[in-house]
């Protein structure tokens, strides 16, 4: 069940995606991410949605896998779908009684749902593309300029690492945990939704007591291997822009803006 | 009847980047009242076998009957009582206030009478060496080793009439260990459940086994009794597997001591023949 989950996801790989400068994948997922806000026709979404299939074809990742990623969040594509086509006002193309279907309804349901998507599967592109610990050195490095006004953005780089480390970590102990619990007659599928809640007590609260005292070795482990905080750490691997980062950044600039352009002029 | 194996597969994640085969084609009979060992390499894939007893996982493809029953048309309820499976460090799985409501987890019921369970809870307890005072003690101020047998209590309440234990002795102290394995010898012989038993410990799958199951690389690799299997040293070296220490020593004495019997895979008949070597060199 909690295996399914593969939203963002790393998946190894040797692309242009996987070896570009983290920096370069982060600053250009904000950028595609801002012009799919600002796009209003549908017709530029298809447009964005055909660059983004050949940006996912040169990371090698399958497709379907990436789509597979939009599960989580299929729930609330529907429910915003169905929210708009009926509560929108303007000229109405289906009355079925009590509630009515507009032209405007149905266009800003779909260009919703696209951008809901479009969202997802960008983002996603980054995390597939890059490790946990090259996304976090890279949001390290872009912070920088803000720890001189003393944001702890080291610090926050390293919350961020833990937290993705010890993700996979969870799932499979709450996994275990579950399992273990069901062995002994558990029953987590049936029941109102009170009655569901309640039978997660039993996985949440060994889960706690789990986290604590591995966070608790983790601080002791971290001690011992002589961590002391940012300040005058060095990096095993430091983060360099090369000429993929080039290449990557200036399609991505100006796709974006064609986009952009594209849909603010023609459609 | 008990446990059957019919070509059983199982891939992990199936259909994702992340796929992984855990087992393949694997057949194998564990009969009624047999204690049985399960061996193999980290990752061989015997926590994923074992989890299609109480269909915690459903096959990809072959069958696994309980009783002759498939796991896949059986209400799982019935089978998760039937099928009793402890995991590796169940003291993890611990979580309520007192020992009594955690271990009365498997059989609490709306309609439960209290008394009953509570004397149903007391049996479980005493089954696994612990005293009725630590009924109302917290679960979380156990130690290690009373944690271990309060959660394999929380299993032992539902009345399994085969038991699956994942290495069940894995970071108990000697002492923690020897209490456990009197308790699943006790269970075993008089209270007759059919045992299936994880382990790493050749020596303790020698000393407590009727019949070992051997696996490697998700499949198979040899089945028979003590004897059977770790006669075939160079085969279990080959998958990194060993023979008992006690097996090691007496062909080493027997390289010495061309008379001694290097059959021989317990402490006690080790004993045995040692002392028979004595006697011998005495006359």
């Amino acid at each position: 069940m909690l295996g399914n989950i593969t939203l963002g996801q790393y998946v190894t790989g040797d692309s242009i995606l996987h070896r570009s400068d983290p920096r370069t994948k982060i600053i250009a997922t904000i950028l595609m991410m801002a012009v799919i806000f600002t796009l209003s026709n549908i017709m530029s979404y298809i447009v964005f949605s055909f660059l983004l299939t050949v940006m996912i074809s040169y990371s090698r990742i399958p497709l379907k896998y990436t789509i597979k990623g939009l599960k989580p969040i299929l729930f609330l594509i529907i429910f915003t779908v169905i929210i708009n086509i009926f509560t929108i006002k303007g000229e109405v193309v289906l009355d079925i009684g009590f509630a009515s279907v507009t032209r405007e309804g149905i266009y800003t349901a779909i260009r919703l749902a696209m951008r809901l998507i479009l969202l997802v599967i960008t983002a996603s592109m980054l995390t597939l593309t890059t490790t946990p610990v090259n996304l976090t050195d890279g949001m390290e490095k872009l912070m920088m300029p803000l720890s001189r006004l003393g944001f702890p953005s080291h610090e926050i780089a390293l919350m961020m690492t833990i937290a993705l480390r010890f993700i996979p970590t969870l799932v499979e102990e709450t996994d275990k945990i579950m399992k273990a619990q069901k062995s002994r007659g558990a029953d987590f599928e049936s029941g109102n939704i009170v009655e569901r809640a309640k039978s997660f007590l039993p996985v949440l609260v060994p889960l706690f007591v789990n986290s604590f005292k591995r966070a608790d070795d983790l601080a002791i482990a971290m001690e011992a291997r002589g961590y002391k905080g940012g300040e005058g750490r060095t990096k095993l691997r430091e983060l360099h822009f090369t000429r993929i980062d080039l290449f990557l950044s200036t399609a991505v600039i100006l796709t974006a803006a064609a986009v952009f352009v594209l849909d603010k002029t023609f459609f | 009847m008990g446990i059957e194996v019919k070509n059983l597969s199982y891939t992990y994640l199936r259909g994702t980047p992340f796929e992984r085969n855990a087992l393949n084609d694997v057949s194998l009979d564990i009969n009624d009242g047999e204690f049985t060992g399960i061996i193999g390499h980290t990752g061989c894939g015997k926590t994923t076998l074992i989890q299609h007893f109480n269909a915690l996982l459903k096959p990809n493809s072959g069958s696994v009957l309980i009783d002759g029953q498939d796991i896949a048309d059986t209400d799982l309820k019935k089978l998760r009582h039937k099928v009793g499976l402890v995991f590796q460090y169940p003291e993890h799985q611990l979580f309520e206030e007192t020992v009594l409501k955690d271990v009365a987890f498997g059989i609490r019921k709306k309609d439960h009478d209290p008394e009953l369970v509570r004397e149903k809870v007391i049996d479980a307890v005493k089954k696994v060496g612990l005293d009725e005072a630590i009924l109302t003690k917290s679960v979380f101020d156990l130690s290690g080793g009373q944690k271990r047998r309060v959660a394999i209590a929380g299993v032992l309440i539902m009345e399994p009439s085969i038991l699956v234990l994942d290495e069940p002795a894995a970071g108990l102290d000697p002492s923690g260990r020897d209490s456990l394995y009197h308790i699943l010898t006790d269970l075993h012989e008089k209270s007759r459940i059919t045992i299936v038993f994880v382990s790493h410990s050749m020596e303790d799958i020698a000393l407590l086994c009727d019949r070992v199951i051997v696996m490697n690389k998700g499949g198979i690799y040899m089945s028979g009794s003590v004897e059977e299997i770790f006669r075939r040293s160079l085969e279990l070296n080959e998958i990194g597997l060993d023979v008992p220490g006690i097996t090691t020593f007496m062909k080493m004495l027997k390289k010495e001591h061309p008379q001694v019997d290097d059959d021989v895979y317990r402490l006690k008949d080790a004993k045995r023949e040692i002392i028979k070597l004595f006697r011998g060199e005495r006359c």
